[in-house]
């Protein structure tokens, strides 16, 4: 009962406009209420879970993702990938996913890649014939590559609220996330020609004459050398996911300044200071969910949601495929942090005692985001997209839709039903 | 005079964050580097390095906290918002977020206090630097006041029919990456 | 009308040495109690972190406790961490036993951040588990890095004896290992490394730099509300469950040794000579720290009863 009515709370704080951090807070006053906590230990609870090394990565991780814009390492990532394929059927919708894919192996968001691949691509994808809207979907979707693909402040998050590896977390996805890139990249090339006529290279003219693949590959061969530097370190042995986070950050300051020469002082403080904001809105949402999370702990709710479960369904398969249902639910109407860091967490005891690997959960829990941050009603990264697009929402929400049930369902569907689609990457790593 | 008073007010204060933010994230670049580079490269292990990295780590989360507060730019969920088209109502539904927020950052605030209150009658100690929990324990204090303080500001601006949007939009055109 | 008690460890899942002593305890109470007294059991983790579980415990939100003592609250808690202060397990136990010297101390040291000491959960020595290559003196721990408790004098203690150290929560130590930030873990008795650790670790070299125990406790402001029959229902318990470890502590050690050995670790006992050298390293350099950190007064204690090198 008590539970109920801190999930109506939660909905009601939410929907009503309440910011989500606020929102945890107020449900957090109400289960003080109803189960007598101790203040005096509750917010030391909160603060010994947010003091942790292995979160340190998020704002690193997250500073990073700033810098690649203000330092003009995305521009040239895209110019090298629009080189590579742009001049094929279905080219330039290509190249955004894969842009997204390689910018998604430096930065651990997907606002990152919205912001900056959006920003320089849709206008280039308009003049080959591609809708705004549709090219805002596509961007919407293919930003998520930013949280599949490793470093993952989603992967991060999940693994320090549930203990998990975060490297293994981070290995986890990275199965799904190819599997993503080929989906999109097939459904781009079956829409062209279908939903849009697409402008073939040759008949354009007015453009910026592109660079020739050796140009290309040669100035953005600094910033290819930022996912090397990141995962070679944390897979290599050499450095633990947080230090990795640290030499990024370094590492695309350097790259900016000296290499490419686009930041300057003043924007390499606003960067920083725009990473601050943005990582205080996650912390402080993470540090209310984690004292939620204590008290229910401490009540042993999550043991019994699984028992009143496992009581109601015996069969592993139905099991997951309810979880996914849920989890896809709860990413239509709540923002991605807040299913990772609440709603995932409490269905872990459930699949582990179906017999899910709770790495292969990681990636399920993944999928679900990718699927809930572009499903309305709340899907802060397609009105992202669709603002960077200048395009009115309801102009992308259709090709959203579509590339949702046609691409990213059956990604999450794979993901639940094959593990080793999730564990391949892992166990190659000897993380497990 | 009163409006320019408040917003010289707000521009230091938003100096002082955003100075705060800087220093502590270029700190934790910084000081994660050198633990790396001497674990790596000098083979040395500095005790309670960690401790003093995640002492502005746990200062940087609070005031870019603080800083979205000021900016208005937590994460909402914002479809009931923009689909209010009607001025009053959106004024009446403007009226009343702020003040479930303000009552909620009260309650922040009481939480971090207790939490502070607790610290000095059990005072705990970091491992390796001693440092003194209520170092780090601060910046959620501080963090809580400051949010509630403009939770305030909205509420009162609200009540008052001030509509501050233009400013801070400016502002956040600046850096255009959210 | 009955009374809830919360029992937790931060240290030991369900069916492990410690998780077992806990649901004994727990079942000596509500049967003792007759059904007076309710006891719901945490395991690790399931609370919190280390140092979490600690804070509830210290705040009565955990009533009963096994604990591996924290030393944020007091660093005279450390005293538990002393390098080489006893050498064999006779000594050892005689001073973890009831009226036994380190007895003594612990319990006015708990008293004095609220807590009732009931007594000692002896593990036994410790050891240093590698990969890689492992270290048998001095000279050969140089590079390797180990994993060491988030406690004084913990890093301290390993960089005397020539370990580089990294102090990590134990939450993070499987990836830290994994991830090669680490090359061991330097905290604990076999029974930890085997059971967290043998896919990733090849050596365990007994160091015995400290002799590891548990603590069992209560909440001093728990333990005064409860009836003085309910107290001593709790207090009778925890002897027995106590009593019955240092009983078995040396047993369940030689077990895990044979388990380790068996799962493909090497296992290395040191010589006499070889654990003097370590000792009179840590004692030089990590003792006087100590003087500093927890006073010359304790530090006496100590010397006055150490085993003489
Ligand atoms: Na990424
Ligand atoms: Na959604």
């Amino acid at each position: 009962m008590e539970g109920l009515i801190a999930v109506g709370i939660l909905l009601f704080l939410m929907i009503a406009g309440v910011p989500v951090a606020w929102s945890f807070a107020g449900v957090l006053a109400y289960l003080t209420f109803a189960y007598d906590a101790n203040f005096n230990t509750l917010m030391l609870q909160g603060y010994r879970s947010i003091d942790s090394v292995i979160l340190i990565a998020l704002p690193l991780f997250v500073l990073t993702g700033y810098l690649m814009q203000s330092g003009g390492i995305a521009l040239r990532l895209v110019n090298f990938i629009e080189v590579l394929v742009g001049k094929r059927r279905g080219g330039m919708g290509a190249s955004m996913v894969l842009a997204s894919g390689i910018f998604g192996a430096i930065a651990g968001t997907a606002t990152a890649a919205v912001a900056s691949i959006g920003t320089i691509m849709i206008g280039p994808l308009e003049q080959r014939g591609y809708p705004r809207g549709y090219s805002s979907a596509l961007l919407g979707i293919s930003s998520l590559l930013g949280i599949l693909i490793p470093p993952s402040i989603t992967m991060i998050l999940f693994a320090v609220v549930t203990r998990q590896s975060v490297a293994a977390c981070f290995a986890a996805s990275i199965g799904p996330a190819l599997l993503l890139i080929a989906g999109l990249i097939l459904a781009n090339r079956f829409s062209v020609g279908r939903l849009f006529q697409e402008v073939s290279s040759a008949a354009q003219d007015g453009l910026e004459e592109l660079p020739s693949k050796g140009t290309a590959a040669f100035r953005a061969l600094p910033a290819l050398s930022l996912p090397v530097i990141i995962l070679g370190g944390i897979y290599g042995g050499i450095c633990t996911p947080t230090e990795a986070a640290a030499i990024a950050a370094f590492s695309a300051i350097v790259i900016g300044f000296f290499v490419y020469r686009d930041l300057t002082l003043k924007r390499l403080s606003d960067s920083v200071i725009a990473a601050a904001e943005t990582t205080g809105t996650v912390i402080l949402i993470l540090l209310f969910s984690f004292m939620i999370g204590r008290i229910l702990a401490s009540e042993r709710i999550p043991q019994e949601l699984t028992e009143v479960i496992t009581g109601l369904v015996k069969d592993p398969l139905m099991i997951l495929i309810a979880v996914n249902i849920f989890l896809i639910v709860a990413g239509m109407i709540m923002d991605d942090v807040s299913v990772t860091v609440v709603v995932a967490p409490l269905f872990l005891p459930l699949m582990v005692a179906s017999g899910v690997n709770p790495i292969h959960y990681a990636s399920i829990v993944a999928c679900s985001v990718v699927i809930g941050a572009n499903s309305p009603p709340v899907a802060p990264i397609l009105y992202m997209a669709c603002r960077i697009g200048q395009v009115p929402i309801h102009k992308a929400v259709m090709p959203a839709i579509a590339l949702m049930a046609l691409v990213g369902l059956p990604v999450m569907i794979i993901t639940s039903l094959v593990p080793q689609l999730s564990l391949f990457f892992p166990k190659l790593l000897g993380l497990m | 005079m009163v409006v320019r008073f408040f917003t010289g007010l707000d521009r230091k204060v938003g100096w002082l964050l955003n100075t705060v933010a800087l220093i502590s994230s270029l700190a934790l670049v910084g000081l994660m580097l050198f633990l790396v580079v001497a674990r790596y490269i000098f083979g040395w292990s500095i005790i309670g390095l960690l401790e003093l990295i995640m002492l502005f780590g746990m200062w940087l989360y609070m005031v870019g906290g603080l800083i979205a507060s000021r900016k208005r730019e937590h994460l909402v969920v914002d479809f009931l918002q923009t689909s209010i088209r009607d001025r009053q109502i959106r004024r009446l539904h403007q009226g009343f977020i702020s003040l479930v927020t303000l009552l909620i950052t009260g309650f922040f605030v009481y939480l971090s206090y207790r939490m502070l209150a607790w610290g000095l009658r059990r005072p705990q100690h970091t491992p390796g630097l001693s440092i003194p929990l209520w170092i780090p324990q601060s910046a959620i204090m501080f963090a809580s006041i400051g949010c509630s303080l403009y939770a305030l500001r909205d509420f009162i601006q609200c009540l008052i029919g001030y509509n501050p949007e233009p400013v801070i939009i400016a502002e956040v055109n600046q850096q255009d990456i959210r | 009308q009955a009374v809830t008690l919360k029992m937790a460890t931060d240290s030991g899942a369900k069916g492990s040495p410690a998780g077992n002593t806990l649901e004994n305890w727990a079942e000596l109470i509500e049967k003792n109690s007759g059904g007076d007294i309710d006891v719901k059991v945490f395991y690790q983790n399931e609370l919190g972190s280390q140092n979490e579980v600690f804070d509830l415990h210290v705040a009565g939100d955990v009533d009963v406790m096994l604990n591996w003592p924290m030393t944020s609250y007091d660093k005279r808690i450390g005293v538990i961490y002393t390098p080489y202060m006893t050498l064999s397990w006779d000594e050892a136990l005689k001073a973890y036993s009831p009226g036994g010297w380190v007895n003594n101390m612990l319990g006015g040291i708990y008293s004095d951040i609220g807590l009732k000491f009931f007594g000692p959960w002896p593990e036994g020595f410790n050891g240093v588990a590698t990969r890689g290559k492992y270290a048998t003196n001095i000279a050969e721990a140089e590079g390797l890095k180990v994993r060491t408790m988030t406690v004084f004098p913990a890093p301290q203690t390993m960089q005397a004896l020539g370990y580089q150290t990294a102090a990590i929560d134990w939450g993070e130590v499987y990836t830290s290992l994994q991830t090669g930030v680490v090359d061991g873990e330097a905290g604990n008795v076999i029974y930890w490394d085997y059971e967290y650790f043998r896919d990733l670790l090849d050596y365990y070299v007994r160091s015995k730099h400290f002799f590891m125990t548990g603590v069992l406790s209560m909440n001093q402001d728990s333990f005064d509300g409860l009836t003085e029959a309910q107290q001593k229902v709790v207090a009778d318990a925890a002897n027995e469950v106590m009593m019955a470890q240092f009983k078995a502590a040396k047993e369940q050690d030689k077990h895990y040794v044979a388990e380790a050995e068996k799962a493909g670790m090497k296992y290395f006992e040191l010589s006499d000579e070889q654990i003097k050298a370590f000792a009179r390293a840590a004692r030089e350099k990590v003792w006087p720290l100590m003087d500093q950190e927890i006073g010359s007064e304790i530090m006496d204690t100590i010397r006055a009863n150490a085993t003489a090198l």
